[in-house]
């Protein structure tokens, strides 16, 4: 039986939309008849992983789901690909799937990322399996199915297909999920009226648009 | 004038410093107040992607380590100077752990910008963005990659300039640093 590693790099402990997305694509995979396991990857920088590693090294196809943070992986995944790089396991004809979402619409943010992984499986020598970029990482929730991406399931099989026939994720997988599910403008007003409920809920300590520093000094007024 | 310098330069990273060293030094001679934070020092955690920095304590980020005085020390900068390893196209994690807790320095809103969606500044003044990524050899792939990054990031954090540039051990670190800094408008006194 083919083994499947999900590798989780959402700093959040619980649901997040990267174990969303996750999870869809490695419960396809389970249906199939693969063997599937999820982890999260440790956002404590000085995390031993070496358990990760040899989870790792047990399994033919890896997915990597994460957020984009700042234009590219978050530092936690960066240490990760970096530890994998220098001292990880090396699995001959092992694959790689990357699965990308941002909070912003277009998925077009998520493509750095996309090439960072590229190039890390390229020094790696891991196989190139695909990739999904998605924007409007927001709207995904815990769940796709319930989400406006549960159009796009029907792709998501198609690359469940692939994957188990040893092949990487069609293009049109890629592209039903860069398709906005909703109007930017419409995910944009509720995105924007979403944080001032968000502020009213946590009891904000000061307006949502206060400027903490000073421009003229560097050191911080609070 | 002030400039910082997040020198993402490793224990033991001789060219990494050497180029740190030379950004240092142009900023000073160009007349910046340089402060200069070495990333491997710092003590920051990794952000927890919870918005808290938006809606619980707007404009700073809730976890109280050395990220909230990077980010008090950019945002009060001219010049934001980036210098460090890329690997595979994007920043060394050390570098990473604190660029990734700075989003506080924007607001939550959107706005349009290039065709795309970006997060809305929230100071009136963002500083210059220029960074010097350094590799043991050149890769083209690599170098693309992180050339579209700190385009990207240039947009996303609103510098009113930017410049990039990739070197490797051999090359004239001087010569690149010079160069970055005039193409966003620090004169340097040096021809390039």
């Amino acid at each position: 039986m083919s083994r499947a590693l999900l590798l989780v790099g959402s700093p959040k402990p619980r649901k997040s939309a990267s174990r969303a997305i996750g999870d869809a694509l490695i419960s396809r995979l389970a249906a199939r008849g693969w063997e599937t396991l999820a982890e999260r990857i440790p956002t404590r920088f000085d995390a031993d992983l070496t358990s990760l590693f040899d989870l790792i090294a047990d399994a033919e196809l890896v997915v990597l789901s994460f957020p984009v943070y700042v234009d590219t992986l978050p530092a936690p995944v960066t240490r990760f690909l970096q530890e994998w790089s220098e001292s990880g396991p090396r699995r001959e004809g092992q694959r790689l799937v990357v699965l990308v979402q941002c909070g912003f619409p277009e998925s077009a943010h998520c493509a750095s990322s996309i090439e960072v992984c590229r190039n890390f499986a390229r020094a790696t020598a891991l196989e190139w399996a695909g990739s999904i970029a998605l924007g409007m990482g927001g709207s995904l929730g815990s769940s796709i199915e319930r989400s406006p991406f549960a159009r796009s399931l029907p792709a998501l099989d198609a690359a469940a297909d692939a994957l188990t026939a040893g092949v990487p994720i069609p293009e049109a997988t890629a592209e039903s999920f860069a398709r906005p599910g909703i109007p930017k403008w419409l995910y944009t007003t509720i995105g924007s009226a979403s944080w001032y409920l968000a502020a009213r809920k946590q009891r904000a300590d000061a307006p949502l648009r206060h400027r903490r520093y000073v421009q003229s000094a560097p050191k911080a007024t609070r | 004038m002030r400039a910082v310098l997040l020198d993402g330069s490793l224990v033991g990273d001789a060219a990494g410093a050497r180029v740190a060293d030379e950004m240092f030094r142009a900023l000073r001679a160009a007349g910046y107040d340089v402060e200069r934070l070495v990333a491997r020092e710092l003590d920051v955690r990794a952000c927890a992607g919870c918005f808290g920095c938006w809606t619980k304590h707007p404009g700073e980020c809730v976890i109280d380590d050395d990220a909230r005085d990077v980010a008090a020390k950019v945002i009060a900068a001219e010049v934001y100077a980036v210098v460090g390893p890329v690997r595979f196209g994007t920043y060394d994690w050390r570098m990473k752990r604190a660029m990734d807790r700075m989003i506080g320095l924007l607001l939550p809103f959107f706005t349009m910008v290039r065709g795309e969606v970006h997060h809305v500044q929230r100071y009136p003044r963002h500083p210059a963005l220029v960074a010097i990524g350094t590799v043991e050899r050149h890769d083209v792939p690599t170098e693309r990659t992180f050339e579209t990054l700190v385009e990207r990031n240039a947009v996303n954090l609103h510098a009113p300039a930017h410049a990039v540039s990739v070197i490797a051990a051999e090359d004239d670190a001087a010569g690149a640093v010079r160069a970055a800094l005039d193409a966003i408008g620090v004169r340097t006194g040096v021809a390039a």
